[in-house]
């Protein structure tokens, strides 16, 4: 029984307890590039809306923010996938499918009152409310995961509220600011903490 | 002092469970510490390992009360589902402890 054979035990179950609590194949690429494509479609969607009359949902922003969201996702989805064939560990396994769990309601909750908000006119509340319901998918997803996200999910909500109480008429500025810049500094954090595998 | 704490480390090593002091059946103990429940398929991608590599340790943990096993039918195939039983979580905290203790003694023949 030599100590090297027990040190190797021990961190063999460090390694088992973790890898079953924390999903680590993130990626901080893919959070970049979304911070991008997010302020890209706040660009795209401040110069359609100096066109329109405020308030007005036209179909090029529906069509921009859904590409943004498609965008994120097929690049979160290729880096994750990515990563797992350098680390070894699956992509799609139980904690993947708890992270989905945790994340859809937030989506469908935010995708469905956005309808109804673009729908009223009150689009310049749909930033904010884009911002309180990431954050709470974001959070509680990020219980089974590392705890950047938690972070993130964190400042989303807080930024948010922020955003409804305040500056409502500044929303697509305080989208640029959360959704595109909030995912970069996470973006370069992983990167620089966890790497690409 | 060499020979009589040699003696206490082999004592020590006797004490560790032979039953968890295995890879796949450590690996198996401490998962399961940490999720409370998972099926067969979560343990083998946990794990990385084969199939009847597997069956063999879950079943020698269960024969020995270590292990509940649950089958349920989800859409109609069978799924296998692991919890350890309080006699297995004491059995794990037990073996953690020797552990520790047998590290503690290594480090103290070091010092010496």
């Amino acid at each position: 029984m030599k100590q090297k054979q027990l040190m190797q035990d021990i961190q063999y179950i460090k390694d088992v307890i973790h890898s079953s609590l924390h999903y680590t194949n993130l990626s901080g690429i893919a959070a970049i590039l979304s911070g991008i494509v997010a302020i890209i479609g706040c660009g795209c969607s401040y110069f359609i809306m100096q066109q329109h009359a405020v308030q007005s949902i036209s179909w090029e922003l529906v069509a921009i923010w859904t590409l943004v969201f498609l965008a994120s996702v097929i690049a979160n989805v290729y880096f994750i996938c990515r990563k797992a064939r350098k680390t070894g560990e699956p992509a799609w396994s139980r904690l993947a499918r708890l992270i989905i769990y945790a994340l859809s309601p937030s989506f469908l909750v935010g995708a469905s009152f956005t309808l109804f908000l673009a729908y009223e006119g009150h689009a310049l509340w749909i930033p904010g409310f884009w911002m309180v319901t990431y954050g709470l998918g974001v959070w509680s997803a990020g219980l089974f995961s590392i705890p950047e996200p938690r972070w993130l999910g964190a400042a989303f909500m807080i930024t948010g509220l922020i955003t409804l109480f305040f500056f409502v008429e500044y929303s697509l500025i305080m989208l640029a600011i959360s959704f595109g810049c909030y995912h970069i500094i996470y973006g370069i954090r992983l990167f620089l903490r966890y790497g690409e595998g | 002092m060499k020979p009589k704490s040699q003696t206490k480390e082999l004592n020590k090593v006797m004490d560790l469970d032979k039953l968890i002091h295995e890879r796949v059946r450590l690996g198996i103990m401490a998962a399961l510490s940490a999720t409370e429940i998972l099926t067969f398929q979560e343990l083998k991608q946990m794990l990385k390992a084969t199939d009847g590599n597997l069956s063999v340790h879950l079943k020698l943990l269960a024969k020995n009360g270590y292990l509940a096993v649950e089958k349920i039918f989800v859409g109609g195939k069978p799924q296998t589902s692991y919890r350890l039983t309080n006699f297995g979580k004491t059995a794990f905290q037990e073996y953690i402890n020797c552990l520790e203790e047998l590290i503690h003694h290594l480090h103290l023949d070091e010092n010496e």
